[in-house]
């Protein structure tokens, strides 16, 4: 088991630049999950990890070794693909055992290894079945199967979960979780799914227009982003932005005003020291954090016309447009409230539940979250 | 392919004040469309093919039936020193055929899709198809003028390099007339069997040659392991057509040897060319071309058990 | 950790993977071109200039050649032309009326039929040569351009026929099915939807025909006992040489006649190749 540590990975296809300077440090063990909307270059480079794509500068560290000049065989990585990538010729056997074979090992050694992997996955009752005999999850088990008998240093994983259906895909989910853990290997897996992200990962690594907008546990990338797009970009529904003015900050505090939308100023415990009064910023506000029944002195007020309700059953969505800016909000809200489709709703929002972003969309860091709690709790996941 | 009658009744109820008239060109629309078809294929390739069979077992010149003589035309092809002479090259040159132009044509698609470039691809696939334009009988001709005894161009570049002692008659040798006229086109790569091979070499998923180079599988080790068992059934379709057109084959004896010299290079093909338009025998004709036939139809028939054996699906 | 450290490091390797296909495609390259080029050049030359260089091109061109063969080649071409484009019209219509017969509608009987019209792919031409001969001579049609647009067209409208009922089949049916619920008859849903859908299908069974067509070297010899009416095929068997042949005159003949078809798919070349690409 490995490390992977990338300094400065730059990745051009010709005069268009994927990666722009990717510097990551991925732990021995580390579940990480690379995420991020499509073409963002999360695939690009997960391929130049495993060396099927050449990087235009900076190096790539596998280990102790620069893996840079290495070809992809030789640099003990594992990988699984978002359509198997089965040789559809070979029997399940034969494909797994492929890559012993290719490396010349003993018939014996590929047999037991085979074996081994056969039955980690249930894969021993279809050994010498075609690939085009088996279903979608145990198409992806052999691809896995393939992966593990290399014993490599680290698994790769793109997109894995995509052609399967809900149903199996969440089966999947647990299953990759378990073999995480009882593989303790590192592992880098390529999704634009949250909630694969956030469930499976050990650290998110988020990824826009070929930069690194942030890399955290689970929840430090979903209570602490970075900046506008992570907040933006981790979560559904997606956070909402609301324009406001600084009326007072220093380093323990800040205190905004919506004009025109809330009539309450707010006090938000975050680092304000590099704003000053009358500064504009946004305020971030996720879904769950609206409320539709307690305002409290202090809370940020805001009002808004329904549109559209969807009942989900344990919540429902309120989807309509805050009065004063003509924007879209989205609310969830509790299972036993009913509102319809024009009907005017008063929501407020703990000042502990917004976000604050300055004028360049970096996040105004947060005091009350990271607490000993949190962080014990992203340690575990 | 199942559902269109189906479609066909639904929308019709949905059209129901046109019934009448538009129901009854639905139902027989699938006919009215096939009869020119039908009459075509009747007159142009069913009535002669079955003639084809029934003049066999006649003696016929062509014009009237002298007599039925049952099986005597084959009794006297089995006889003929010339028509057994033609199978026995036949299957030579066929396997020469088959062997040589299916090598270099993936010899040649595995070098084309060695580069990543559409561009590159694109211009080495023009190079190799645009030749398949020039019309056969002047490829041939011009073989003929590249074997050619004096001033041919085979025997003047082996001057020119200082064999000139290897220099012959190519095509008017018995040693070497066969060998010959399998080797007209050298090196055998513009034609269908290459493109075939490239568009099948392309439509292999790139997830799968990529788990092939992290599996440690070089590029040589690809060819064997994916590249080959995956284009089986490319290759056998290829192989099908090249043998059926070696079976058939007449464009060499009519160009270059006219089956000589002696019956070094006759073929079943020039045989029943004789048989019908030199010597006025259109029942043995028929008969040879009915023996070429069956020789076609075994070997097609193992060849296609062949394929479904090893078939598979490559999408999944 | 450091790079200075690190192990494993190499020099990029030689690239074997792309200087061998390269060698081997620019080798493969001259060998099937040099031939046509070598025509080219000797068709450009007196008697004279042949014997003095015989392996490239001599100046100043000659192309008295051409002139000298033109009369009976042109001919030649223009009967091609003719016979190709009737069995192209032919052949296409045909293909088009079959495969979408069999790769839309369900009909009584249909596989039957599907399979005995491929059937005849497996029935060779040397086979019905003789019966078809006779039966050509009986219609009256030895010499004309009917005795090989009519065989042709038998021949080549099997595999067309196959391949655009593939054609159709992979069409998605609700294109269909949405046509007719928009209202559109049969015949229109035929013509305003099927033809112009199975153009590119088409452009593949063209070629193939063109190709055929083109090549065909024993029919027109038997079914063309009148050597102005041959096409380009069997007449370049007019032009040919022993030693005291003018080379120069029987090359601009074969120039000539490959010419045509050589422009046409040059002009096309990106649609000749996506059409083959196709079949």
């Amino acid at each position: 088991m490995a490390e992977v540590v990338l300094t400065g990975v730059r990745k051009s296809f010709g005069p268009i630049e994927v990666l722009k300077g990717i510097d990551l440090t991925i732990d021995d063990g580390d579940f990480a999950v690379i995420l991020g909307p499509s073409g963002c270059g999360k695939t690009t480079l997960l391929r130049s990890i495993a060396g099927l794509e050449g990087i235009t500068s900076g190096s790539i560290c596998i280990g102790e070794r620069v893996v840079d000049d290495v070809p992809a065989a030789e640099r003990e990585i594992g990988m699984v693909f978002q359509t198997y990538a089965l040789f559809p010729h070979l029997n399940v056997y034969k494909n797994i055992a492929f890559g012993m074979r290719m490396r010349g090992e003993p018939k014996a050694r590929i047999a037991e290894k085979v074996d081994e992997a056969a039955a980690k996955l249930r894969l021993t009752d279809y050994l010498a079945r075609l690939p085009r005999e088996l279903s979608g999850g145990q198409r992806q088990r052999v691809a896995i199967g393939r992966a593990l008998v290399r014993e490599p240093q680290v698994f790769l994983f793109d997109e894995p979960l995509s052609n399967l259906d809900a149903e199996l895909r969440v089966d999947m989910r647990l299953e990759l979780a378990n073999l995480h853990q009882s593989l303790a290997a590192t592992m880098i897996y390529v999704t634009h799914d949250q909630v694969e992200a956030m469930t499976l990962g050990s650290k998110i690594v988020i990824l826009d227009r070929g930069v690194l907008q942030q890399v955290g546990s689970p929840l430090e990338v979903y209570y602490h982003p970075g900046n506008k797009f992570v907040a933006g970009f981790v979560g559904s529904p997606r956070m909402r932005f609301i324009p406001a003015t600084v009326v007072a900050s220093d380093r323990r505090q800040i205190k905004v005003h919506a004009d025109g939308i809330s009539p309450e100023t707010i006090v938000v415990d975050a680092d304000g020291s590099r704003l000053a009064a009358g500064d504009a910023v946004e305020i971030g506000l996720r879904a769950e954090d609206l409320r539709a029944d307690a305002p409290a002195p202090g809370h940020l007020l805001l009002t808004g016309t329904a549109r559209q309700v969807e009942n989900m059953g344990h919540s429902s969505f309120w989807y309509g447009t805050l009065k004063g800016t003509e924007s879209e909000l989205i609310a969830r809200l509790d299972k036993h409230l009913f509102i319809r489709p024009g009907v005017e709703t008063q929501f407020s929002v703990d000042p502990a539940n917004v976000y604050l972003f300055d004028d360049e969309g970096r996040s105004l860091e947060r005091h009350g979250f990271r607490n000993e709690n949190l962080e014990a709790q992203a340690r575990r996941a | 392919m199942s559902s269109v009658s189906g479609s066909v009744e639904a929308s019709r109820t949905r059209t129901g004040e046109r019934r009448s008239a538009s129901s009854y060109v639905n139902k027989y629309l699938p006919w009215i469309l096939l009869a020119p078809v039908l009459v075509h294929l009747i007159i142009f390739r069913y009535v002669p093919t079955f003639a084809a069979f029934f003049y066999s077992l006649t003696d016929w010149d062509g014009i009237r039936i002298r007599r039925f003589l049952g099986l005597r035309n084959f009794e006297d092809l089995f006889n003929d020193y010339v028509f057994l002479e033609g199978l026995k090259n036949m299957v030579i040159y066929t396997s020469l055929r088959v062997v040589l132009l299916i090598t270099f044509a993936f010899l040649a698609a595995e070098f084309v899709i060695s580069f990543k470039s559409a561009t590159v691809r694109t211009f080495w696939k023009i190079v190799f198809v645009l030749p398949m334009v020039v019309p056969l009988s002047v490829i041939y001709l011009l073989w003929g003028f590249i074997l050619a005894p004096q001033n041919g161009m085979l025997n003047s570049l082996l001057e020119a390099i200082g064999l000139a002692d290897m220099a012959r008659p190519w095509l008017g040798s018995s040693a070497t007339a066969l060998f010959s006229i399998a080797f007209v086109q050298f090196p055998f790569i513009s034609g269908l069997s290459f493109i075939v091979f490239v568009s099948a070499l392309e439509g292999i998923p790139k997830d799968v040659l990529d788990a092939c180079e992290i599996e440690g599988c070089g590029r040589l080790r690809r060819v064997f392991e994916v590249d080959i068992p995956m284009l089986r059934g490319s290759l056998i379709f290829i192989a099908v057509l090249l043998v059926l057109s070696g079976i058939q084959a007449v464009e060499p004896q009519l160009v270059l040897t006219k089956g000589g010299p002696g019956t070094a290079t006759e073929s079943p093909g020039w045989y029943v060319y004789r048989a019908a338009f030199q010597y006025g025998e259109f029942g043995l004709a028929a008969a040879a071309g009915v023996v070429m036939v069956i020789v076609g139809l075994v070997f097609s028939y193992y060849t296609v058990r062949a394929r479904y054996k090893g078939a598979y699906d490559v999408g999944q | 950790m450091s790079v200075s450290d690190a192990v494993g490091v190499r020099r990029p390797r030689f690239p074997w993977s792309l200087v061998v296909p390269t060698a081997g495609l620019v080798f493969f390259a001259i060998v099937t071109w040099y031939p046509f080029i070598f025509m080219l050049a000797t068709s450009l030359k007196t008697r004279q200039q042949f014997f003095e260089s015989y392996w490239w091109f001599t100046f100043p061109f000659d192309w008295m050649n051409y002139v000298e063969v033109w009369p009976r080649v042109s001919r030649a071409v223009l009967n091609s032309l003719l016979y190709s484009s009737l069995t192209l019209a032919l052949t296409l219509f045909m293909s088009l009326l079959g495969g979408y017969a069999f790769g839309r509608f369900n009909f009584r009987g249909k596989d039957l039929i599907f399979l005995a019209i491929l059937m005849l792919l497996m029935v060779p031409g040397i086979l019905t040569i003789v019966p078809l001969f006779v039966q050509i001579r009986q219609f009256g049609f030895m010499n004309t351009w009917a005795a090989l647009v009519f065989p042709w067209t038998g021949f080549e409208m099997v595999f067309g026929i196959y391949l655009m009922r593939l054609f159709f089949e992979r069409l998605p049916r609700e294109l269909f099915h949405a046509a007719r619920v928009e209202g559109a008859s049969e015949w229109k849903v035929l013509v305003f939807v099927a033809i112009p859908l199975a153009l590119p299908g088409l452009g593949s069974v063209a070629i193939i025909d063109l190709l055929f067509t083109w090549n065909d070297l024993i029919w027109p010899i038997v079914t063309m006992s009148d050597q102005s009416n041959l096409p380009v095929g069997p007449t370049a068997l007019l032009f040919r040489g022993n030693e005291n042949v003018d080379y120069g005159a029987i090359f601009a003949a074969y120039v000539t006649i490959s010419a045509p078809l050589i422009i046409v798919f040059s002009l096309f070349t990106r649609q000749f190749l996506r059409g083959i690409e196709g079949i």
